[in-house]
């Protein structure tokens, strides 16, 4: 059970976010790092020459161990993502990642280690007119090229995006899929996924979100404020909260 | 009569000047003004060439837009020149007094920017920047530069992080370093410089705590033919190296878009140790080379580079790099696979320090003007290579014509 105080924290929390808010909000951080919605990715990318740094939350009961003592397995602890994403050509996103988990001291026979790993995603289609934007991307894929030998995260997908605008409502909508494959397996994002983002012209700067991946549905919402930070909070699985918060510039 | 045939060449070069009206004189001390160095004017019936090395700004490309500022406002304040016939206008941008760059363009160019009847971004497409040196070097008198960039000192300092990630107990360990470099440009592209390896702070990385030299060299930079250049050192280097390091670079379309690169290094264990006393072994002395190419695709100012060679540890191995420059900063991936294993990781550079350097003298302290790191993914030692310090060829990459093309409007539109 969570405390009483911190479901009140979260709900102000919540509140704040809609107001604290700057113009026009930019593609923003999934849980894992890259562009997405809340943990599924979409077909968007950083806007041209930018740059995230950020953290994730994890809860507890969705992070998986990756070193150790019962690795690959969900260790009941919440874990914390650390990325760098940069949008290195115009169609193409790069991102680094760090995955740590949390109450777990780092002593010689834990042989705790954090999880380490790259991911891309590269437009191939670009949105225009009945078109969506179409965005192929792969997490922690160095074991699919022989170069290491833990893949905890491992995912390739294929995803598309269509904003539909009808006065002041704009939705943007993604669908996509991370089959199964010998490559580079499906474990972090499997199958089908999908989820929109609702944003309102009467909140400029803030944005609501759902997706499904993997039999979890997840809500949240997201504001930018100082022209800077991004932050997204959410109830992942409707069970437990989890948040976003990245710093965005440009090179 | 004899004095009369001197008056009557004086006076037609004196109508001559008013006819053209730019002054080579205006435009050398405007040049000067901004700190230039190198400075030389050319100006005849047939075209106007300039030279000039820049010292002073960090960014070679707001050292470049200065230049055309300068060219535009002398040519705006001469009317009657607008209305001419266009004449060819030549840059010849310098880097240790070596000719580096070309940017080709005319007064017609100037006259339309300054009418309205052209953008700065037009402007800027109009204007030809290449490896073509010849035809301007043969107009130009080196002899004729104001001053020069020879036999000055600089003081530069700066910093960097050795870490290690990883250790259980302590999973960043880190160890600060100040690096001052005494460094002189003797004479053309012939340097002399001395880097010292200052830890400061906490130490958690190795148990060298003490100051000393880890770089103390000659070297000669130069342009041998029509996009060819090269580097050649001698002296000690990073890694406790003693020898001679050379590389070379070659761009067979005059062109940044495709470069050839090969290397040779011959050293030996060498070093100054913590009593500034030089230990060198004369009868152990190792070869690396390396051969390769590097495409820029140059709407995305995007580098990828392949070489092949023999590297530090005794391992053949095969680099490929790609690198995405904006502006000054560069972000870069790289894969070595070697006997050794293979070495994933990326790096970054980034602008430091002010953007404009104290006035270049006989002695000048400044900032290094970037900052670099590098990240191991998978840290096994493929094909290492030392680092014999800055050069020209390492440098080369701030005279792209491809980076003057791509961040030359935001520096003028700023001047302006």
């Amino acid at each position: 059970m969570k405390p009483k105080g911190f479901i009140f924290f979260m709900k102000k929390f919540f509140l704040i976010l809609l107001f604290l808010v700057s113009y026009l909000p930019s593609n923003a951080q999934s849980m894992v790092g890259t562009v997405g919605l809340l943990k599924a990715p979409n077909a968007r990318l950083l806007e041209k020459r930018h740059f995230t740094i950020g953290t994730a939350y994890v809860p507890p009961g969705y992070f998986r161990r990756t070193s150790g003592y019962k690795r690959g397995y969900i260790s009941g602890n919440a874990g914390l993502n650390y990325f760098v994403n940069l949008n290195l050509l115009p169609f193409l996103d790069v991102m680094f990642r760090y995955s740590a988990e949390m109450n777990v001291d780092v002593v010689y026979y834990r042989r705790y280690f954090p999880d380490k790993m790259f991911a891309f995603k590269l437009r191939v289609l670009e949105e225009k007119g009945w078109r969506p934007a179409i965005v192929i991307g792969a997490n922690d894929f160095t074991s699919a090229i022989d170069l290491t030998s833990n893949s905890y995260y491992s995912t390739a997908y294929l995803v598309a995006s269509k904003k539909l605008d009808y006065l002041q409502n704009h939705l943007d909508v993604s669908l996509g899929v991370a089959p199964q494959n010998k490559f580079i397996p499906a474990k972090d994002i499997k199958g089908v996924f999908f989820g929109l983002e609702y944003k309102n012209d009467l909140v400029k700067n803030g944005s609501f979100l759902i997706d499904y991946e993997m039999n979890h549905l997840n809500v949240g919402a997201r504001a930018q404020f100082f022209k800077r930070f991004n932050a997204t909070i959410g109830i992942y699985d409707l069970k437990k909260s989890f948040f976003t918060l990245s710093y965005e510039a440009k090179l | 009569m004899r004095l009369n045939y001197k008056f009557i060449i004086l006076f037609i070069g004196l109508i001559l000047q008013g006819f053209l009206g730019i002054s080579q004189e205006s435009i050398e001390k405007s040049m000067l003004s901004k700190n230039l160095q190198n400075v030389e004017v050319s100006i005849d019936q047939d075209e106007i060439n300039i030279a000039y090395e820049n010292n002073y700004y960090r960014n070679q490309v707001e050292a470049l837009a200065q230049v055309l500022v300068v060219i535009k406002e002398e040519i705006k304040s001469n009317p009657l020149f607008l209305n001419k016939e266009s004449l060819p206008i030549n840059i010849l941008i310098l880097h240790k007094g070596v000719d580096l760059v070309a940017v080709h363009t005319n007064s017609q160019n100037f006259s339309d920017l300054i009418t309205n009847k052209i953008s700065d971004d037009q402007f800027i497409k109009n204007l030809n920047l290449d490896f073509n040196l010849e035809s301007i070097r043969k107009k130009l008198d080196f002899s004729k530069r104001k001053n020069s960039s020879f036999l000055k000192t600089d003081l530069i300092t700066g910093a960097t992080i050795d870490y290690i990630l990883g250790n259980f107990d302590n999973p960043v360990r880190l160890k600060f370093n100040l690096q001052p470099e005494l460094s002189t440009v003797l004479y053309k592209g012939i340097t002399f410089s001395t880097m010292f390896n200052i830890p400061i702070g906490k130490n958690d990385y190795d148990y060298n705590n003490q100051s000393n030299i880890i770089i103390s060299r000659f070297s000669k930079d130069y342009r041998l033919i029509e996009g060819f250049y090269g580097h050649s050192g001698l002296g000690f280097f990073t890694f406790n190296r003693f020898g001679s390091e050379n590389s070379f670079f070659y761009f067979p379309l005059k062109t940044d878009q495709f470069r050839l690169n090969a290397g040779f290094t011959l050293t030996s264990n060498g070093y100054w140790d913590y009593n500034y006393n030089p230990t060198i072994e004369l009868n152990n002395f190792y070869s690396t080379y390396y051969l390769g190419g590097t495409y820029r695709w140059r709407k995305h100012n995007f580098d990828i580079d392949l070489r092949y060679g023999k590297y530090l540890i005794s391992d053949h191995s095969i680099n490929l790099s790609v690198t995405k420059q904006y502006d000054e900063k560069f972000v870069g991936f790289f894969l070595r696979k070697s006997e050794n294993g293979t070495l994933i990781g990326f790096d970054i550079q980034v602008n430091i320090g002010f953007r404009h350097h104290l006035k270049p003298g006989y002695f000048r302290p400044r900032t290094r003007e970037f900052f670099y790191i590098p990240y191991y993914y998978l840290p096994k030692p493929a094909g290492l290579s030392f680092y014999g310090g800055e050069n020209l060829l390492l440098n080369m990459k701030e005279f792209y014509p491809s980076n003057f093309k791509m961040e030359l409007e935001k520096y003028l539109l700023e001047i302006n």
